[in-house]
């Protein structure tokens, strides 16, 4: 018996059930693998979402009710409830929404159902970012030189300042890029901090903050871990996620195009040693920041599946839902380390409800035509169906569009292909927007850091040729049948004398 | 016909007229296009222009049009109506409101000289158990109230004058 | 149907002079049309810009299908009249496509004076009415008009009446009318609108008002702005004498457009039977043929071949009054019967019309007349011979044909031979003039010998005998002031004609006036007595 195992949690649990308490495409994701192992699958969903796929295939759907289609999401009660009510004896959390709540961990276990993640403990451990950024220090793990808030909040300016600059200011009980500052000029620290402490109130309820040497030109790698119920933990290699607007990943690969074979080793088992040092069950990813000198340093831990999870699964040759379900019910680790090895390459975009051309800015509509892209190497995990609408209900995601190759190389052509193919109409997307930036020379050299996208900006619009205008003005004209009645009402013989004057 | 369609927040105005062998010809500037299209099994349409082909797929939206080019992308194409846009006299939206039954007036939050606002109450009548609020269509100042509270008038009767304000 | 073999030798002397001369004269009258079309002085225009309003020809624009024809009817009438000041009689009338739908237009010309009416005005409007009764084809009327010209009170005052008449009678015969009022419709002025079947006002510039602010005030002391008169929103909410209130010139505009959208579909009476075929001769050989003298005799045959359709003709009695040409050719694919003049009438010229205008009126064949003639042949012998009752059979022929007509005159138009032709007074749905002809009683040379004949008379009652040079000043006095009244810009003027055409425009013309007849019915063919 371990002894990192709460006390009530059942020994080797069975389910033939499982409850999805997420949306989109991860949750017909996940349902996807739970049917291949057997299981029958209940979604629990708000109303708005009842004509998604999901809930569409699932085998029992539970309706939530919340004041917002997100309030519903989150609801603990509810959703365990949902479980209880559908006979299930396992939930997937999926990533977001509870994904990463102690509190419906424990509630969940409270009521004898498995919550397929890691412990509760370990959520709080690494939900906290200043207490996860000390427990990984003190085990001689690279962070990033900080000065913590709590730590003596009389000193917290003054130690900030002996930093130097650049720093990055955080909130403590951030995440998802919210409420960071970057400074450069120390005059402005105090009033950065200021700033920072109230967008912490306001966005989460906690205005201390922490500080840390910001890492210019920084690069984005994260590694996916491993581990069972047992103490083993495995990693399953790393991915660059470095091409970010606004703090969110919206193109991830791996390998890394940046790291040497050292430099992968040495991260990886970072991670892994990470993942060991607190007991981790389940799938997880840590997160570094990579510095141009080869430096890189802890920021977090996601105690959760990650949405760029599948280019693990397309160069690893692994399914990580159906090795989650497995962990979460007690099974040891099939894999050892060294049987862990990658294919190939694989790209992920993701495919946004949004303007590139007007700073991102949220689109919404119905979709009035969808049809994915095919062929060799590409997968696509989407959510969506013709005739469904994108509102500003929940995170604009579409699809994310996923494709293995050979070589990296081979995966951009690929991925470019794939979405010049995508056909997604009555949206505006960033389709385009994205295969601008995999053809952009910084991203083919794999050179690509967390900056690009801003500082590259006016190389990412291609604007459109004559030519194409043509075509888009042609076929819209063709097709507005008001202006094509008028056209043809005209008598043939006046039509013949055009615009004569006598 | 003249017709403006907006793509990236540019517009393009076209005429679109009659060719002479029947087909459409749509007018850029001073460039002149013969164009048709042809149905595709697959839901696609082949489109010629000058007899250069390409295949679209087209979805038809309530103002606007999506099109997904092979090898271009998705765009968002928008149709705008030209009359209210081009020149000529435009004296402002109507200013006169008149009752649209005989009846009397039961409340009137404004007087003449007020700023209002486009929505705001500026009168409530009453006619045969049925009342009816009568708001403004426009950001505007009230001129006149023709009527105070109590007041019964016919129908078409002129209730209150707005002005530019 | 065989094409006319052309025997002009283009390289002939006398083709080249005459190319040159039409030539010129043609080039002339374009530019005089042009100038008389666009005329806007500058003080007008100023007013208009500051008043927000569009110039009437850019009304046109908006208002007329792109890419579409548009047969302007009598550019030049009141030329030479009231110093050129008012050209075009001050209003633009003309035959076009809206919607799809073959319309005619009258549009005020507010681009001078305000659009006021002077005396010829309202009977340009009221010509282009009657073609609208004749031919039912819908009407849209572009209002804006400071009302009468206060000079020419008296003739507006009588002449306006008609247009109100006609438009009366439109409505009686289910023909529709649509107003567009962009300024002020006053006094008879208001009456347009209201006896229209839709109008649309703009606000804030529309007003319509049987008197305006200083008649009202004049009358019951009462003041007002025209808007509290009669503009959109009493009209348009609280009287319901106009439709639909507009926010722009332009927004009129297409809620007019839209309206005749929903106009019931034209029933045709004919249709064209064949493909259109451009003439196989270039038209603008036609400046070769013709002479700038009009006493200078051509084949019409060779003008037809640079018409119709493949320049394909079947002639009706090809080996009988020969001075008349008579036969069957297709232009713009409708089938027309041409008869054409190649001389002077005799009897049989005379009865081989009657006969042929009977065969088109019994199979449905719209009837084109090219005028060049100066008359019926006089003398002892051919009164004999009948000529004065066969000329009678020709005219009661033409008057009781069912079948439409049209008019062109090519070189020369004198005498009854002018009446017999279908000139004005016979009610061809459309009349028209090259501007190189002449027309009227008698030739100027023959008007003039007359004239001064009756003048040397007068004088030596009085006792003076005039010597030659005196003789020399009064012919050519009398010969200038006969040619100046028989030219065709002094024809236009008057509203004798519907506009004078280029020789090259001539095909456009028909094939516009012939698709504007056929929506009207065609009657069994019936005459009076034909004096046999």
């Amino acid at each position: 018996m371990d002894a990192n195992q709460a006390p009530g949690t059942p020994q080797l649990p069975q389910f033939d059930t499982v409850l999805i308490a997420n949306r989109g495409e991860i949750a017909l994701r996940i349902l996807r693998t739970l049917r291949t192992m057997g299981l029958r699958v209940a979604v629990a969903h708000h109303a708005v979402d009842a004509g998604s796929p999901a809930v569409l295939e699932a085998d029992t759907a539970v309706e939530l009710h919340g004041a917002t289609p997100v309030a519903a999401y989150l609801d603990v009660g509810q959703i365990v409830a949902a479980a209880q009510g559908s006979g299930a004896q396992a939930v997937h959390p999926g990533y977001g929404f509870l994904s990463e709540n102690a509190a419906f961990a424990r509630a969940l276990a409270a009521a004898g159902i498995t919550f397929i993640g890691p412990r509760p403990e370990t959520i709080e451990l690494m939900g906290d970012k200043v207490r996860a950024r000390r427990f990984v220090a003190e085990r001689g793990f690279p962070v990033a030189p900080s000065a913590i808030e709590d730590d003596d909040p009389a000193s917290f300016v003054a130690r900030a300042r002996a930093l130097g600059t650049p720093l990055l200011i955080k909130p403590s009980a951030g995440g998802g890029g919210k409420g960071m500052r970057i400074v450069r000029d120390l005059a402005l620290l105090e009033a950065e901090i200021a700033t920072a402490r109230r967008e912490g109130e306001r966005y989460f309820g906690d205005g201390r903050l922490f500080v840390e040497r910001y890492v210019e030109r920084p690069r984005h790698i994260e590694v996916q871990v491993l581990g069972d119920a047992h103490g083993q933990v495995v990693h399953v290699w790393e991915r660059e996620c470095s091409v970010q607007r606004r703090f969110q990943k919206i193109i991830e690969e791996t390998p890394s195009p940046g790291l040497t074979p050292e430099q992968r080793r040495d991260i990886c088992e970072s991670a892994a040693g990470i993942a060991r040092a607190c007991g981790y069950l389940g799938a997880g990813t840590v997160e570094f920041i990579y510095g141009a000198g080869g430096e890189f340093y802890f920021l977090e831990m996601n105690t959760r599946l990650q949405v760029e999870h599948p280019v693990t699964e397309a160069v690893c040759g692994l399914d990580l839902v159906h090795e989650q379900v497995r962990l979460a019910r007690g099974e040891p680790l099939r894999l050892a380390q060294a049987d862990i090895v990658q294919q190939g390459h694989a790209i992920e975009c993701r495919l946004y409800a949004e303007d590139p051309g007007h700073d991102f800015r949220p689109a919404t509509g119905a979709i009035l035509a969808w049809k994915p892209p095919g062929g060799p190497g590409v997968r696509v995990d989407a959510g969506v169906r013709q005739r469904g609408h994108v509102t500003t209900a929940f995170d604009p995601m579409i699809a994310k569009i996923i494709c293995h190759g050979a070589t990296r190389s081979q995966a951009i052509a690929r991925s470019v292909r794939a979405l010049h193919d995508t056909v997604l109409l009555g949206v505006t997307t960033n389709a385009a927007y994205l295969t601008q930036v995999l053809q952009h020379p910084e991203f083919t050299a794999g050179q690509a850091d967390t900056g690009m996208l801003a500082r590259r900006a006016a190389e990412l619009v291609k604007p459109l040729s004559e030519d194409d205008i043509d075509l888009l003005l042609a076929a819209a004209a063709l097709s507005d049948r008001e202006l094509m009645q008028r056209v043809q009402a005209v008598p043939p013989m006046h039509a013949a004398m055009g615009a004569w004057r006598n | 016909m003249h017709v403006r369609y907006v793509i990236d927040g540019v517009a393009h105005a076209l005429v679109a007229t009659r060719g002479s062998d029947g087909g459409v010809q749509l007018r850029r500037g001073q460039r002149s296009l013969s164009v048709s299209r042809e149905a595709l099994p697959d839901g696609r349409w082949r489109i010629s222009i000058d007899g250069r082909p390409r295949v679209v797929h087209v979805a038809a939206g309530a103002d606007a049009v999506f099109v997904h080019a092979e090898g271009l992308g998705a765009f968002e194409v928008e149709r705008q109506t030209l009359s209210h846009a081009t020149g000529g006299a435009a004296g402002g939206a109507s200013d006169l409101l008149s009752a649209p039954m005989p009846g009397v007036v039961i409340a009137v939050p404004v007087a003449a000289g007020d700023t209002v606002r486009a929505g705001q109450v500026l009168m409530v009548i009453e006619s045969m158990k049925l009342e009816t609020t009568l708001t403004a269509p426009r950001d505007a100042r009230v001129k006149t109230v023709h009527h105070a509270v109590g007041a019964s008038f016919a129908l078409k009767a002129p209730l209150i004058t707005l002005e530019d304000a | 149907m065989k094409r006319i073999e052309s025997r002009i030798d283009t390289a002939s002397e006398a083709y080249r002079r005459n190319h040159a001369a039409i030539s010129a004269i043609v080039a002339d009258f374009r530019a005089r049309q042009e100038r008389a079309r666009h005329l806007c002085p500058p003080r007008d225009l100023k007013r208009l810009r500051s008043q927000n309003k569009l110039l009437p020809r850019e009304r046109l624009d908006l208002l007329l299908d792109p890419g579409t024809p548009f047969l302007e009817f009598s550019s030049l009438a009141a030329c030479g009249q009231y110093d050129d000041e008012v050209p075009g009689a001050n209003v633009i009338t003309g035959l076009g496509v809206v919607s799809g739908r073959e319309v005619l237009i009258h549009c005020d010309n507010s681009g001078i004076k305000g659009g006021a009416w002077y005396t010829l005005t309202p009977r340009k409007i009221t010509r282009l009415l009657d073609i609208a009764l004749e031919n039912r084809l819908p009407v849209l009327h572009l209002c804006d008009s400071a009302g009468a010209f206060l000079e020419e009170l008296s003739g507006v005052y009588i002449e306006g009446g008609r247009v109100f008449r006609n438009q009366c009678l439109l409505s009686k015969a289910h023909v529709p009318q649509i107003a567009m009022v962009f300024g002020h419709c006053t006094a008879g002025g208001a009456y347009i609108p209201a006896l229209c079947d839709y109008s649309i006002i703009v606000r804030g510039t529309g007003g319509v008002f049987l008197g305006g602010p200083p008649l009202v005030k004049a009358a019951t002391g009462e003041e007002h702005t025209a808007d509290e008169i009669g503009g959109a929103d009493l009209h348009t909410q609280i009287s319901g004498t106009v439709d639909y209130p507009a926010d722009s010139e332009a927004h009129a505009i297409e809620i007019c457009r839209e309206i005749v959208a929903q106009l019931k579909p034209a029933v045709r009476s004919f249709a064209p039977e064949r493909e259109p075929e451009a003439p196989y001769y270039d038209p603008d050989e036609m400046h070769g043929i013709v002479s700038p003298d009009h006493k200078v005799q051509f084949d019409h045959r060779e003008l037809i071949a640079r018409m119709v359709d493949g320049s394909r003709f079947h002639e009706y009695q090809p080996a009988y009054g020969t001075t008349l040409v008579c036969g069957y050719a297709y232009l713009w694919g409708y089938r027309i019967g041409i008869l054409a003049n190649n001389g002077v009438l005799f009897s049989d010229s005379s009865k081989k019309a009657a006969h042929f205008i009977a065969l088109c009126n019994q199979n449905r064949t719209p009837l084109v007349f090219l005028q060049n003639t100066t008359g019926y042949m006089i003398g002892r012998n051919y009164e004999m011979e009948g000529i004065t009752k066969d000329g009678a059979k020709m005219l009661m022929a033409q008057a009781g044909s069912e079948v439409p007509k049209f008019t062109v005159i090519t070189s020369a138009a004198f005498g009854a031979g002018y009446y017999g032709m279908c000139g004005r007074a016979w009610d061809p749905r459309f009349i028209w003039a090259w501007p190189n002809i002449h027309m009227g009683v008698m030739g100027p040379e023959q008007a003039a010998n007359t004239l001064a004949d009756v003048k040397i008379a007068q004088l030596r009652r009085h006792g003076h005998t005039p010597d030659e040079a005196e003789l020399k000043i009064l012919r050519d006095r009398v010969y200038e002031k006969a040619e100046r009244e028989s030219n065709a810009y002094f024809a236009t003027s008057r509203l004798w004609d519907d506009g004078l055409l280029a020789p090259t425009d001539t095909r456009n013309a028909l094939g516009m006036a012939l698709s504007a007849a056929s929506h009207a019915p065609i009657g069994e063919p019936h005459y009076g007595i034909l004096r046999l």
